[in-house]
Protein backbone atom coordinates (compact mmCIF):
# COMPACT_ATOMS: atom_id res chain seq x y z
CA UNK A 1 0.00 0.00 0.00
CA UNK A 2 1.43 3.40 -0.87
CA UNK A 3 1.74 5.92 1.86
CA UNK A 4 -1.13 8.46 1.77
CA UNK A 5 1.67 11.66 1.66
CA UNK A 6 3.07 9.73 -1.91
CA UNK A 7 -0.29 10.13 -3.07
CA UNK A 8 -0.49 13.73 -2.14
CA UNK A 9 3.14 14.16 -3.76
CA UNK A 10 2.00 12.56 -6.88
CA UNK A 11 -1.06 14.39 -6.60
CA UNK A 12 0.22 17.81 -6.57
CA UNK A 13 2.65 16.71 -9.28
CA UNK A 14 0.00 16.20 -11.43
CA UNK A 15 -2.62 19.19 -10.69
CA UNK A 16 0.70 21.63 -10.94
CA UNK A 17 2.95 20.46 -13.59
CA UNK A 18 0.23 18.89 -15.71
CA UNK A 19 2.71 15.33 -14.61
CA UNK A 20 1.89 11.94 -16.94
CA UNK A 21 3.63 9.95 -15.23
CA UNK A 22 2.46 10.66 -11.94
CA UNK A 23 -0.65 10.14 -13.49
CA UNK A 24 0.10 6.66 -14.73
CA UNK A 25 1.83 5.60 -11.35
CA UNK A 26 -1.59 6.95 -9.82
CA UNK A 27 -3.64 4.95 -12.11
CA UNK A 28 -1.40 1.45 -11.72
CA UNK A 29 -1.94 1.98 -7.87
CA UNK A 30 -5.94 2.35 -7.77
CA UNK A 31 -6.93 0.82 -10.84
CA UNK A 32 -7.31 -2.95 -9.06
CA UNK A 33 -10.16 -1.34 -6.59
CA UNK A 34 -12.09 0.54 -9.08
CA UNK A 35 -12.49 -2.51 -11.37
CA UNK A 36 -12.82 -4.92 -8.78
CA UNK A 37 -15.43 -2.53 -7.43
CA UNK A 38 -17.04 -1.76 -10.87
CA UNK A 39 -17.01 -5.80 -11.90
CA UNK A 40 -19.05 -6.43 -8.49
CA UNK A 41 -21.52 -3.74 -9.75
CA UNK A 42 -21.70 -4.55 -13.51
CA UNK A 43 -21.69 -8.38 -13.08
CA UNK A 44 -20.56 -11.01 -15.09
CA UNK A 45 -19.62 -8.55 -18.24
CA UNK A 46 -15.94 -7.41 -17.16
CA UNK A 47 -15.38 -5.19 -20.23
CA UNK A 48 -18.31 -3.24 -19.45
CA UNK A 49 -16.82 -2.95 -16.18
CA UNK A 50 -13.17 -1.47 -17.34
CA UNK A 51 -15.08 0.26 -19.79
CA UNK A 52 -16.77 2.08 -17.16
CA UNK A 53 -13.08 2.26 -15.00
CA UNK A 54 -11.63 3.95 -17.84
CA UNK A 55 -14.14 6.50 -18.28
CA UNK A 56 -13.74 6.62 -14.21
CA UNK A 57 -10.25 7.56 -14.43
CA UNK A 58 -10.07 9.74 -17.10
CA UNK A 59 -12.79 11.76 -15.48
CA UNK A 60 -10.58 11.66 -12.48
CA UNK A 61 -7.88 13.08 -14.80
CA UNK A 62 -9.93 15.78 -16.00
CA UNK A 63 -11.29 17.49 -12.40
CA UNK A 64 -8.32 16.49 -10.66
CA UNK A 65 -8.12 20.20 -9.40
CA UNK A 66 -11.56 19.87 -7.83
CA UNK A 67 -10.28 17.02 -5.50
CA UNK A 68 -9.77 18.85 -1.91
CA UNK A 69 -8.04 16.29 -0.56
CA UNK A 70 -10.52 15.21 2.11
CA UNK A 71 -11.16 11.84 2.77
CA UNK A 72 -8.85 9.12 0.92
CA UNK A 73 -8.02 9.44 -2.63
CA UNK A 74 -9.98 5.87 -3.00
CA UNK A 75 -12.78 7.59 -2.10
CA UNK A 76 -12.93 9.78 -4.31
CA UNK A 77 -12.44 7.55 -7.26
CA UNK A 78 -15.37 5.13 -5.91
CA UNK A 79 -17.63 8.39 -5.78
CA UNK A 80 -16.72 8.92 -9.63
CA UNK A 81 -16.92 5.25 -10.57
CA UNK A 82 -19.95 4.74 -8.78
CA UNK A 83 -22.00 7.85 -10.71
CA UNK A 84 -20.08 6.18 -13.83
CA UNK A 85 -22.24 3.43 -12.66
CA UNK A 86 -25.19 5.26 -12.31
CA UNK A 87 -25.14 6.84 -15.64
CA UNK A 88 -24.83 3.62 -17.85
CA UNK A 89 -27.37 1.83 -15.75
CA UNK A 90 -29.61 5.12 -16.51
CA UNK A 91 -28.48 5.39 -20.46
CA UNK A 92 -29.27 1.62 -20.70
CA UNK A 93 -32.90 2.28 -19.39
CA UNK A 94 -32.07 0.38 -16.18
CA UNK A 95 -33.51 1.26 -12.08
CA UNK A 96 -31.37 1.79 -9.78
CA UNK A 97 -33.50 1.16 -7.09
CA UNK A 98 -34.64 -2.01 -7.85
CA UNK A 99 -32.06 -3.46 -10.62
CA UNK A 100 -32.75 -7.54 -10.39
CA UNK A 101 -31.06 -9.86 -11.36
CA UNK A 102 -32.34 -10.45 -14.87
CA UNK A 103 -31.57 -6.93 -15.90
CA UNK A 104 -27.47 -7.43 -15.06
CA UNK A 105 -26.63 -9.22 -18.70
CA UNK A 106 -25.63 -12.51 -18.45
CA UNK A 107 -24.56 -14.08 -21.77
CA UNK A 108 -21.09 -13.19 -20.98
CA UNK A 109 -19.64 -15.49 -18.60
CA UNK A 110 -16.74 -15.04 -16.19
CA UNK A 111 -13.87 -17.02 -17.15
CA UNK A 112 -10.80 -19.11 -15.50
CA UNK A 113 -12.51 -17.67 -12.32
CA UNK A 114 -12.59 -18.86 -9.01
CA UNK A 115 -15.99 -21.03 -8.18
CA UNK A 116 -16.07 -19.21 -5.62
CA UNK A 117 -15.78 -16.13 -7.01
CA UNK A 118 -18.82 -17.18 -9.46
CA UNK A 119 -20.14 -17.97 -6.56
CA UNK A 120 -19.92 -14.64 -4.27
CA UNK A 121 -20.95 -12.58 -7.97
CA UNK A 122 -24.26 -14.84 -8.38
CA UNK A 123 -25.06 -14.22 -4.61
CA UNK A 124 -24.72 -10.67 -4.89
CA UNK A 125 -26.92 -10.64 -8.71
CA UNK A 126 -29.66 -10.86 -6.27
CA UNK A 127 -29.29 -7.78 -4.48
CA UNK A 128 -30.43 -4.31 -5.50
CA UNK A 129 -27.56 -2.01 -7.28
CA UNK A 130 -27.95 0.33 -4.24
CA UNK A 131 -27.82 -2.74 -1.54
CA UNK A 132 -24.82 -3.88 -3.72
CA UNK A 133 -22.81 -0.60 -3.68
CA UNK A 134 -22.95 -0.48 -0.45
CA UNK A 135 -22.72 -3.84 0.77
CA UNK A 136 -19.11 -4.10 -1.96
CA UNK A 137 -17.71 -0.70 -0.58
CA UNK A 138 -18.07 -1.74 3.24
CA UNK A 139 -17.20 -4.81 2.98
CA UNK A 140 -14.98 -4.94 0.21
CA UNK A 141 -13.46 -1.63 -0.07
CA UNK A 142 -13.68 -1.07 3.54
CA UNK A 143 -15.58 2.40 3.58
CA UNK A 144 -17.26 3.47 6.33
CA UNK A 145 -20.65 4.24 6.95
CA UNK A 146 -20.11 8.29 6.47
CA UNK A 147 -18.03 7.34 3.16
CA UNK A 148 -20.67 5.02 1.61
CA UNK A 149 -23.33 7.73 2.36
CA UNK A 150 -20.74 10.64 0.19
CA UNK A 151 -20.17 8.54 -2.57
CA UNK A 152 -23.45 7.56 -2.81
CA UNK A 153 -24.85 10.43 -2.37
CA UNK A 154 -27.71 9.11 -0.28
CA UNK A 155 -28.40 9.85 3.05
CA UNK A 156 -26.61 7.67 6.47
CA UNK A 157 -29.73 6.36 7.31
CA UNK A 158 -30.41 4.87 3.83
CA UNK A 159 -26.67 3.33 4.00
CA UNK A 160 -27.76 1.44 7.03
CA UNK A 161 -31.21 0.41 5.23
CA UNK A 162 -29.20 -1.17 1.98
CA UNK A 163 -26.42 -2.95 4.33
CA UNK A 164 -28.60 -4.47 6.17
CA UNK A 165 -31.17 -5.46 3.79
CA UNK A 166 -28.05 -6.16 1.74
CA UNK A 167 -26.46 -8.43 4.51
CA UNK A 168 -29.50 -10.15 4.99
CA UNK A 169 -30.12 -11.52 1.89
CA UNK A 170 -26.54 -12.57 1.40
CA UNK A 171 -26.60 -14.13 4.67
CA UNK A 172 -29.88 -16.23 3.64
CA UNK A 173 -28.47 -17.45 0.32
CA UNK A 174 -24.98 -17.87 2.22
CA UNK A 175 -27.01 -20.03 4.89
CA UNK A 176 -28.82 -22.28 2.35
CA UNK A 177 -25.52 -22.32 -0.51
CA UNK A 178 -23.28 -23.84 2.55
CA UNK A 179 -25.00 -26.31 4.35
CA UNK A 180 -22.60 -27.50 6.70
CA UNK A 181 -20.26 -24.40 6.17
CA UNK A 182 -19.09 -24.65 2.75
CA UNK A 183 -19.53 -21.80 0.54
CA UNK A 184 -20.55 -23.54 -2.60
CA UNK A 185 -23.31 -21.57 -4.44
CA UNK A 186 -26.09 -22.57 -6.18
CA UNK B 1 -11.62 3.59 9.49
CA UNK B 2 -14.18 0.70 9.32
CA UNK B 3 -17.35 0.88 11.00
CA UNK B 4 -18.77 -1.69 13.96
CA UNK B 5 -21.85 -2.09 13.22
CA UNK B 6 -22.13 -5.04 11.82
CA UNK B 7 -18.89 -6.95 13.41
CA UNK B 8 -20.94 -9.87 12.96
CA UNK B 9 -20.31 -10.14 9.39
CA UNK B 10 -17.01 -11.14 9.08
CA UNK B 11 -17.57 -13.67 6.83
CA UNK B 12 -19.09 -11.78 4.23
CA UNK B 13 -15.28 -9.61 4.52
CA UNK B 14 -13.61 -13.09 3.82
CA UNK B 15 -16.21 -13.61 1.07
CA UNK B 16 -15.47 -10.29 -0.75
CA UNK B 17 -12.14 -10.27 -0.01
CA UNK B 18 -9.85 -10.29 -3.84
CA UNK B 19 -6.47 -10.78 -4.51
CA UNK B 20 -5.17 -7.42 -7.10
CA UNK B 21 -6.50 -7.45 -10.32
CA UNK B 22 -3.55 -7.96 -12.60
CA UNK B 23 -3.39 -4.45 -14.88
CA UNK B 24 -3.81 -6.27 -17.89
CA UNK B 25 -2.67 -3.34 -20.63
CA UNK B 26 -5.36 -1.38 -18.76
CA UNK B 27 -2.99 1.55 -17.39
CA UNK B 28 -1.98 2.15 -20.74
CA UNK B 29 -5.06 1.86 -22.74
CA UNK B 30 -6.31 4.94 -19.70
CA UNK B 31 -3.17 6.51 -20.54
CA UNK B 32 -4.05 6.81 -24.23
CA UNK B 33 -7.19 7.91 -23.49
CA UNK B 34 -5.54 10.81 -21.50
CA UNK B 35 -3.48 11.72 -24.30
CA UNK B 36 -6.04 11.52 -26.49
CA UNK B 37 -8.10 13.91 -24.35
CA UNK B 38 -5.26 16.71 -23.95
CA UNK B 39 -4.80 16.89 -27.51
CA UNK B 40 -8.04 17.32 -28.06
CA UNK B 41 -8.55 20.18 -24.88
CA UNK B 42 -5.08 21.81 -26.47
CA UNK B 43 -7.14 22.31 -29.96
CA UNK B 44 -10.26 22.83 -28.83
CA UNK B 45 -8.61 25.52 -26.76
CA UNK B 46 -6.96 27.49 -29.80
CA UNK B 47 -10.17 27.15 -31.74
CA UNK B 48 -12.01 28.58 -29.36
CA UNK B 49 -9.51 31.39 -28.56
CA UNK B 50 -8.85 32.11 -32.33
CA UNK B 51 -13.08 32.50 -32.72
CA UNK B 52 -13.06 34.78 -29.72
CA UNK B 53 -10.47 36.83 -31.75
CA UNK B 54 -12.01 36.96 -35.31
CA UNK B 55 -15.12 37.52 -34.61
CA UNK B 56 -14.71 40.64 -33.27
CA UNK B 57 -12.84 41.80 -35.81
CA UNK B 58 -14.83 40.59 -38.51
CA UNK B 59 -17.90 41.63 -36.99
CA UNK B 60 -16.22 45.11 -36.29
CA UNK B 61 -14.67 45.51 -40.30
CA UNK B 62 -18.31 44.77 -41.47
CA UNK B 63 -20.76 46.52 -38.82
CA UNK B 64 -18.16 49.08 -38.18
CA UNK B 65 -18.71 50.47 -41.77
CA UNK B 66 -22.26 49.54 -41.87
CA UNK B 67 -22.84 51.81 -38.91
CA UNK B 68 -20.44 54.48 -38.79
CA UNK B 69 -21.25 55.53 -42.78
CA UNK B 70 -23.94 57.30 -41.84
CA UNK B 71 -22.60 59.97 -39.44
CA UNK B 72 -19.19 59.64 -41.45
CA UNK B 73 -17.71 59.12 -37.71
CA UNK B 74 -15.99 55.98 -38.06
CA UNK B 75 -16.27 53.75 -34.66
CA UNK B 76 -14.96 50.52 -35.79
CA UNK B 77 -12.77 50.11 -32.74
CA UNK B 78 -15.97 50.46 -30.77
CA UNK B 79 -17.92 47.64 -32.23
CA UNK B 80 -14.04 45.85 -31.73
CA UNK B 81 -14.34 46.48 -28.28
CA UNK B 82 -17.47 45.56 -27.83
CA UNK B 83 -17.56 42.43 -30.03
CA UNK B 84 -14.26 41.29 -28.49
CA UNK B 85 -15.90 41.65 -24.91
CA UNK B 86 -18.87 39.57 -25.65
CA UNK B 87 -17.23 36.96 -27.24
CA UNK B 88 -14.59 36.70 -25.14
CA UNK B 89 -17.59 36.14 -21.82
CA UNK B 90 -18.83 33.44 -24.03
CA UNK B 91 -15.71 31.82 -24.72
CA UNK B 92 -14.96 32.17 -21.31
CA UNK B 93 -18.02 31.03 -20.08
CA UNK B 94 -17.50 27.98 -22.42
CA UNK B 95 -14.48 26.71 -21.06
CA UNK B 96 -15.60 27.40 -17.12
CA UNK B 97 -18.50 25.13 -17.88
CA UNK B 98 -16.20 22.31 -19.52
CA UNK B 99 -13.32 22.93 -16.58
CA UNK B 100 -15.66 23.69 -14.07
CA UNK B 101 -15.13 20.96 -11.95
CA UNK B 102 -17.28 17.65 -11.16
CA UNK B 103 -20.38 17.77 -9.81
CA UNK B 104 -20.22 15.37 -7.09
CA UNK B 105 -22.55 16.86 -5.12
CA UNK B 106 -25.25 16.73 -7.49
CA UNK B 107 -26.75 13.04 -6.09
CA UNK B 108 -26.62 11.15 -8.60
CA UNK B 109 -27.25 8.19 -6.82
CA UNK B 110 -30.29 8.82 -4.76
Amino acid sequence: MRPKSDIGQLLQRIVVNDDQEAFRQLVSHHQSPVRQFLRRLAGPDHGRADDLAQETFLKAYRYLHSYRGEGRFLSWLLKIAYQEFVKDLRRHKLDLASTPAELIPDQVRPHGTLESRMTVNQMLKDLGAEERAAVVLHYQEGLTHAEIADTMAIPLGTVKTHLRRGVAKLRGQHGAGAGGGSHDGP
Amino acid sequence: MMDHEQPQEEWLRQLLEEEALPDEGFTEAVMGRVDHWVKLRRFLLGLTWLTAAIVPLLTAQFLGELVVSNDGNPSQLAVYLLFLLLSSGVCGGFWIEVEGGLSLERGDGS
